[in-house]
């Protein structure tokens, strides 16, 4: 079996998606919180990436960039450090672990970045949707220059269950799901499954895109 | 505001362009001015280096959040042929702020068939 990095495995979306992957892939789970079971690592920390990539034995078949931090705020409002905080974490250490890997790719290697909806433009994300529109952008990039020995992808979720919208008021949640044409928010599994896919040979003819999985939301009025 | 997105090599250089027009757009914003960015669209489909369309196409997310907040903000792709009085012209008009927001105008940028970032 080749090995999958996810990143931000502790919990939420990252640790549905390795354990997704774990009946394909010798799953490596990265995060900051130490109680990953895999590497406690920082991937803002250029020698916890290499760290990261050293601990593979052999090739790399599958890289999901999951890891991502939110801090919202106007942008009238927000602060120099609330940007960059998070343009680091969900942008920069996404693009530089994946250039570092590079070299370590198997043929028919994937690449899987979580984007967001947020891409689209969201109130009180400037930080945010940018870093998820930067995604995008390198997952295009990325898919050229790496074709045709490596795909690279995106999915971009919208609300996710997770412990941050299991705090949420009641209200609030439920105006957001009503703007959901589904009905619901999204499992983190289900996201899960729409990264195993498109990191599978089925998508073997997929590159550069970016998987809306918004459940319709982005549609909606 | 006009913001012109510059010519990137890594990360850091696209991460100090991308500081500057968060700075240079709060500003903006604060003081009602409409913002434009001005975009490469070779960038914006990841035909050019991966830090070029990672600066791109997050200052267009960016656009759209702004837009998103209620402020003028929108953003011109310009292709590699694009003609410099056609690309002042609609750098203009958006700067003009009319009635539009979080748009993308397309100049010279040979996009048809490609992916409608």
């Amino acid at each position: 079996m080749s090995v999958a990095i996810v990143t931000g495995a502790a919990r939420g979306i990252g640790a549905a998606i390795a354990d997704r992957l774990a009946a394909d892939h010798d799953v490596l789970r990265v995060d900051l919180d130490p109680s990953v079971d895999g590497i406690v690592a920082d991937v803002t920390d250029a020698s916890d990436r290499q760290r990261i990539l050293d601990a593979v034995d052999g090739e790399i078949g599958v890289l999901v960039n999951n890891a991502g931090i939110t801090k919202d705020a106007r942008i009238v409002k927000m602060t120099e450090e609330q940007f960059l905080a998070v343009i680091r974490v969900n942008l920069g250490a996404a693009y530089e672990l994946t250039s570092a890997a590079i070299p370590r790719f198997a043929d028919g290697a994937s690449v899987v970045s979580l984007a967001s909806r947020a891409y689209l433009g969201n109130f009180g994300q400037f930080n945010y949707s940018a870093s998820k529109g930067g995604l995008v952008g390198m997952t295009r990039a990325l898919a050229l220059q790496l074709a045709p020995k490596v795909r690279v992808n995106a999915v971009a979720p919208s609300l996710t269950a997770s412990e941050m919208t299991r705090a949420m008021p009641e209200k609030v949640l439920e105006k957001m799901i009503a703007s959901i044409p589904l009905g619901r928010q999204a499992e983190p599994e289900e996201i899960a499954e729409t990264i195993a896919a498109l990191a599978s040979p089925a998508m073997a003819y997929v590159t550069g895109q970016v998987v809306v999985a918004c459940g319709g939301r982005s549609l909606a009025p | 505001m006009i913001f012109t997105a510059p010519p990137v090599q890594d990360w850091a250089e696209a991460e100090a362009a991308l500081t500057a027009a968060f700075q240079r757009a709060q500003e903006s914003a604060r003081n009602e001015e409409p913002i434009v960015f001005v975009l490469s669209q070779p960038d914006l489909l990841g035909q050019g280096s991966a830090p070029g369309a990672i600066l791109a196409n997050a200052l267009l997310s960016g656009m759209r959040t702004l837009a998103a907040e209620g402020h003028k903000a929108n953003a011109v792709a310009v292709g590699a042929d694009a003609d410099p009085e056609d690309l002042q012209h609609w750098i203009a008009q958006l700067e003009a702020g009319r009635g539009v927001a979080g748009e993308l105008v397309r100049v010279h940028a040979a996009h048809v068939g490609k992916i409608q970032v």
